[in-house]
């Protein structure tokens, strides 16, 4: 499958709109030639797994500024398992205190993007971490 | 870090950048040629006379000091009160309520899409009782109280403080209405904002018919109808910033004036949220600009015959989108200058964020700080003693002239597009915001935006400060969903339905102002999602935003 694009889903899932830093982060990916489907602030679970399967998506970004990301995530996860979408690298960026990113790496969140992080960073953790 | 071969190189180190954030290009320094063309009587007159660029007031500071008013919004309604009267006795004599995702997408707390999202961000408010538990012990006819809030929760305040006797007239309140601004920044109320077929919404509806109850009947209420600071987190620049607040105004204005709202009425009580940046003479030079572009309008525009209406009086948000999460005690810093350049141009009130924004809510103990902060402004600094005191700076007045320019010439265009809800649902504001924002995080990246502690000087996480967290006591969020749950169960179910019936009929069948419909289901312990729900209903939307409830009744 040499060639084809890395397929990236980006959104917010929850009642949040602090969006600056997931659309810095989608414009990123795009730049390093992934298509990146921006779903937006202020998303549903259903819509955002609907996306993933519609697009047949390698990465899921997600970002949190105002909390509720390991209930959330949690949620997310298990619904990601029953649509058998677990080979779907998940990425979490966002205001996280320090001593969830662990609970977020249980749940089988791949990585977690700390505010600063270089948006170059991002895109070569996703480049490097799918297996095309 | 540093390395010790560069030192030299540090020493002789210079400015490079030469352009203001909204791309005003800055000379090495000014002279009285740069104030040519300005006629001090009809640009800039003393403060407290028009066109009000010095300021709203002739004694500004000396009449009154800036409110100060930090942003909170935390858990419960029980231990929000607790940290609304700790903020009152650290000294800061204005409060506000933000309200949490919940509360803000019309959710209620007993939900699936609510878990983990109850109290983070704001405080989460559902019924009449969550209201009166906040309100107790707080002095309500002597503070000032500012509510993020859509209309019903601001009705239910109204409603606790008519229990308790007080004279409503007397209330100072400033309060959100119609966020004509929100589709630019906030998701969740464009879906409500907006039907499919580009008409205006029942919530949208709502919020303009309190707007007009508010300017009939209460003469101390300020409407705070954009939240400009919204457009700069969302990346916009200074120029960004009051267009699209003048566009915004000019659309609220025409709606109050179509329902018979006397002009000089609605100027007196239109009062925005404005934002201090990283760009010190920027900003001061923007607000500056900001009044006298206002009051032109009022006067010339809109033929407003009251000075009064005419005086643009606004809060400062100083902007939290530059404290960084590294070393965050840098943020102290960044703040101190916010709140300066906010004195300097001339504010009413100023939110300071905490040093710990880039971690969670603040804790008691990081607010604290921020109201100490705008305390050494106050009353250390010397500052607040002579209004405007930066006018006749040739770079001020010229920086002045050059934003107001370039401020209307934006404005002018949304206009030409058909106006500000026009410009919201061609997509070009937020076009305009998304581009904005994409190159400042470009300059970040390339570090030709210099941001400490991210592009310079970082140092390794070990060796950095860690701020202690806050988060809502998970104890606290599970006995008030009981609670809830207690309150829906205790109520005259029959009573309920018919105010709701009620609200129902005269939003489908009649042009009548809903806002007493929603008093009455507010008092008949309606939930503030059952009110909002059986609007959307009316617009064809599911009940509740999550699609996780059916309407009870």
């Amino acid at each position: 499958m040499t060639g084809k694009k890395i397929k990236v889903i980006t959104g917010k899932i929850g009642l949040d709109d602090h969006y600056r830093g997931i659309i810095s982060v989608t414009e990123t990916l795009r730049n390093a030639g992934m298509e990146v489907v921006y779903m937006g602030a202020g998303q549903r679970f259903d819509g955002m797994v609907k996306a993933t399967i519609q697009e047949d998506a390698d990465v899921i970004g997600l970002s949190f500024l105002c909390g509720g990301h390991v209930e959330i995530m949690r949620r997310f996860m298990s619904m990601l398992k029953d649509n058998n979408l677990d080979h779907v690298l998940v990425i979490v960026g966002g205001v996280i205190p320090d001593q969830d990113i662990p609970k977020l790496k249980d749940l089988g969140v791949a990585e977690v993007f700390l505010p600063g992080s270089p948006l170059k960073d991002i895109a070569d953790y996703v480049s490097s971490n799918v297996e095309n | 870090m540093v390395e010790l071969s560069e030192i030299a190189q540090m020493y002789f180190e210079k400015v490079t950048d030469f352009t203001t954030p909204s791309g005003i290009g800055v000379k090495r320094f000014y002279t009285p040629e740069d104030l040519q063309g300005i006629d001090y009587d009809r640009d800039l007159a003393d403060p407290g006379e028009y066109p009000f660029t010095r300021g709203h007031h002739p004694d500004m500071y000396r009449g009154k000091l800036w409110n100060i008013r930090e942003i909170a919004g935390l858990a419960t309604p029980k231990a929000f009160n607790k940290r609304l009267k700790f903020l009152l006795e650290q000294g800061q004599g204005a409060l506000d309520w933000e309200m949490d995702g919940p509360t803000m997408y019309g959710l209620e707390p007993d939900q699936p899409m609510a878990e983990g999202q109850i109290g983070v961000c704001g405080i989460s408010l559902h019924t009449l009782d969550d209201v009166d538990e906040l309100c107790k012990g707080l002095p309500l006819d002597q503070i000032s109280l500012c509510m993020a809030s859509g209309p019903v929760v601001q009705q239910a305040y109204m409603l606790v403080a008519k229990s308790r006797g007080l004279d409503l007239d007397r209330l100072r309140v400033v309060g959100g209405h119609l966020h004509y601004y929100a589709p630019a920044c906030m998701t969740s109320t464009s879906e409500g904002l907006f039907l499919p077929n580009g008409k205006l919404s029942q919530l949208a509806r709502l919020s303009n018919d309190w707007l007009e109850y508010v300017i009939k009947n209460y003469p101390k209420w300020n409407a705070w109808f954009i939240s400009a600071y919204d457009f700069r987190e969302a990346g916009g620049n200074a120029i960004h910033e009051i267009a699209f607040t003048k566009a915004c105004a000019r659309e609220m204005i025409q709606e109050m004036l179509k329902r018979g709202v006397d002009i000089n009425t609605i100027g007196r009580k239109l009062s925005p949220v404005l934002a201090c940046d990283r760009d010190f003479f920027e900003e001061i030079a923007k607000l500056r600009a900001a009044r006298r572009i206002w009051s032109r309008m009022m006067k010339e525009e809109f033929n407003a015959t009251d000075p009064q209406a005419m005086k643009l009086r606004f809060h400062i948000d100083v902007s939290g989108v530059n404290y960084t999460r590294q070393q965050p005690l840098i943020n102290i810093a960044r703040g101190t200058l916010g709140a300066l350049a906010a004195v300097l141009g001339g504010c009413m009130g100023i939110q300071l964020p905490s040093y710990d924004e880039g971690w969670a809510t603040p804790t008691e103990d990081a607010v604290r700080l921020a109201i100490r902060t705008q305390q050494v402004i106050r009353y250390e600094s010397g500052v607040a003693r002579v209004g405007d005191p930066l006018a006749g700076s040739y770079f001020i007045e010229r920086l002045t002239n050059e934003l107001e320019e370039k401020i209307e010439a934006m404005a002018d265009k949304i206009e030409q597009m058909g106006g500000w809800v026009a410009a919201l649902k061609n997509g070009w504001a937020l076009s305009e915001l998304r581009n904005s924002l994409l190159d400042i995080q470009n300059k970040v990246e390339t570090g030709e935006r210099v941001v400490l502690g991210v592009n310079r000087f970082p140092i390794p996480p070990e060796e950095d400060f860690k701020p202690e967290v806050y988060a809502p006591e998970r104890s606290d969020v599970e006995s008030y969903i009981t609670e809830f749950k207690e309150f829906k169960k205790n109520r005259d179910i029959d009573k309920v339905k018919k105010t709701l019936d009620k609200l129902r009929h005269a939003a489908e069948h009649t042009e009548d102002n809903l806002s007493p419909f929603v008093f009455d289901a507010i008092e008949t312990k309606a939930t503030f999602e059952e009110i909002t729900g059986v609007l959307r209903m009316i617009d064809g939307l599911d009940y509740d935003w999550a699609g996780e409830r059916e309407y009870p009744f």
